[in-house]
């Protein structure tokens, strides 16, 4: 747990020390905005009618929240080992890689729901949002989204330890291909029926819509429809153990195999 | 001065040379590049389909994926560039070399275009096979003009912030992070950029890729009515944006690069 805070505390340094605090809470709340700014215009301009803003609006900033984590862990690894050159030292410490990649992007994590939160007060007034929280699927949600998320970015990282050449526009091609299965823009239904039901088994898929509904305190369409709340929180939480379970496995299997290779602080400078 | 020229081209040639060649030697890079530029067209495409609007949004679209890399090359591979060189170590020995800053730039653009070609088109391609996208090539050379404007520009304001950026450390960085995604909204890259209001219109005509785009949506998509300007007057602008960016970046680059050397912050990494 200690390994776990003085990550989270490292992560907040990277996160907000090259500014002063004031700009950097600027920063903070300007920063998810350009996750949502297009959905407000398309949705704004051309879907006034369908009456799906709110469902892609929630389903953009939550989608927004795991794409941080995600990110930050795979990312990470290149930041450490290239740019900071510090890879080496954190193998060398007490805390194991993987508490020390959760502890950062459980921070990325904090700030971008802090960034969401700040955005939805005005959202919700101005865009005539539907907001009746559910506080306690939504909290239990955000700790599963999490998990789902780290679990996702434990496995990309282990695959960036054992790569030196890698570039991270891996990391956005295949969050960019998970964004478009799993609806947090639009209903899944405008797919041909395979992707539509793919969609469904997308990991991300379940968390997104608990969390639309924890938010508005409504179905907003049909898509996942036939499971209550508590069925999909249910299987955000299955996903959530599966996964980072499987992240864990496969990120202390590239730590090793890493150490052995002389990846750990090898620098190529592309 | 012909030696000087000489070696403005050969600086030019060789960070040209690295940029294109270098960038080939992954297979991932260009792989993971074009799926993500796929799946953003895609997403999209579903978008428009889902709300009902034309099937002529696709052909919109598509062309918004062809030009998305172009501007994320500007951004993250010319207008940070001279930061990573820095965090990298190489901008000190760039700068005792006689090779002269706004050649290496220069080169940069020319290489970077080059080689996001390759990507954009390989999107455009998977867009028009995979979406069953139709466009007039009536007006093809008209369009490839228009499309070289555009790049003038657009590497134009590249430049000119890569001077900024070499002044700053990871605030640099963060900059380019957060105005990437509402730049890239902002200058219509997936919906006509007119439907932005004369506000934000204002403000987004001066992302060349805004004009840029609308003039090509015009000579390639033939259903396309919903233009800003006429495609004529779209070009002027940017060339008269592109000739402003020149200098603006000729004058930043000199003077930021005389700041930068008297506050210390050349070789000053991880800041």
């Amino acid at each position: 747990m200690k390994g776990f805070l003085a990550s989270m505390y490292v992560g907040l340094q990277i996160e907000s020390n090259w500014t002063k605090k004031w700009v950097w809470l600027l920063y903070l709340a300007a920063y998810p905005i350009g996750s949502f700014l297009a959905v407000i215009i398309l949705y704004g301009v051309f879907g006034q009618k369908t009456g799906l803003l709110p469902y892609a609006l929630y389903g953009t900033i939550f989608y927004y929240s795991l794409s941080m984590v995600f990110f930050d862990m795979a990312f990470s690894v290149h930041d450490d080992r290239e740019h900071y050159q510090t890879l080496k030292y954190i193998f060398l410490s007490s805390t194991s890689y993987r508490t020390y990649l959760c502890g950062r992007a459980a921070t990325r994590y904090l700030i971008a729901l802090a960034g969401i939160a700040i955005n939805l007060c005005w959202l919700v007034p101005v865009l005539h949002l539907p907001f009746h929280p559910n506080w306690a699927y939504l909290i239990a949600g955000a700790v599963l989204g999490y998990l789902v998320a780290a679990g996702l970015g434990l496995a990309m990282a282990s695959v960036f330890l054992l790569t030196i050449k890698l570039d991270v526009d891996v990391v956005d091609a295949l969050f960019g291909g998970m964004f478009v299965l799993s609806g947090a823009l639009f209903p899944p239904t405008a797919f041909p029926a395979v992707f539509a039901r793919i969609a469904e088994l997308v990991p991300m898929s379940p968390f997104i819509e608990l969390m639309r509904r924890a938010v508005s305190g409504q179905i907003l369409t049909s898509f996942l429809s036939d499971l209550s709340t508590f069925q999909l929180l249910n299987r955000v939480a299955l996903s959530a153990a599966v996964l980072f379970a499987l992240g864990s496995v496969l990120v202390a299997f590239g730590s090793r195999k890493a150490q052995q290779k002389g990846y750990i602080d090898v620098t190529t400078a592309f | 001065m012909k030696k000087q020229f000489l070696l403005f081209l050969r600086t030019l040639n060789a960070r040209a040379y690295v940029r294109i060649f270098g960038q080939m030697r992954e297979a991932t890079w260009v792989v993971a590049s074009v799926l993500g530029g796929f799946f953003t067209m895609a997403t999209y495409i579903y978008l428009y389909r889902t709300l009902g609007t034309g099937s002529e949004f696709s052909g919109l679209v598509v062309l918004g994926g062809f030009m998305t890399p172009f501007f994320l090359n500007v951004l993250w591979g010319v207008a940070t560039q001279l930061y990573w060189e820095k965090e990298m170590g190489n901008l000190e020995l760039m700068l005792v070399s006689p090779a002269p800053l706004s050649a290496f730039l220069v080169g940069l653009s020319v290489g970077g275009a080059m080689h996001t070609m390759l990507r954009s088109l390989a999107v455009l391609f998977f867009g028009i096979a995979v979406f069953k996208v139709e466009f007039t090539v009536l007006h093809l050379p008209l369009a490839l003009l228009v499309f070289l404007v555009t790049l003038f520009s657009m590497y134009g304001l590249g430049i000119v912030f890569s001077s900024l950026f070499l002044y700053h450390g990871r605030d640099a960085w963060r900059t380019a992070d957060l105005v990437m995604e509402p730049t890239n909204v902002l200058s219509g890259s997936y919906f006509p950029a007119r439907f932005l209001g004369v506000g934000l219109l204002g403000i987004a005509a001066l992302i060349p890729t805004t004009l840029g785009l609308d003039a090509l949506r015009q000579l390639l998509v033939p259903s396309f009515t919903a233009k800003v300007l006429d495609w004529r007057w779209e070009s002027l602008i940017l060339i008269g944006l592109g000739l402003v960016f020149a200098f603006i970046a000729s004058w930043a680059l000199r003077s930021v690069e005389y700041k930068a050397r008297r506050d210390a912050r050349l070789t000053l990494r991880w800041q």
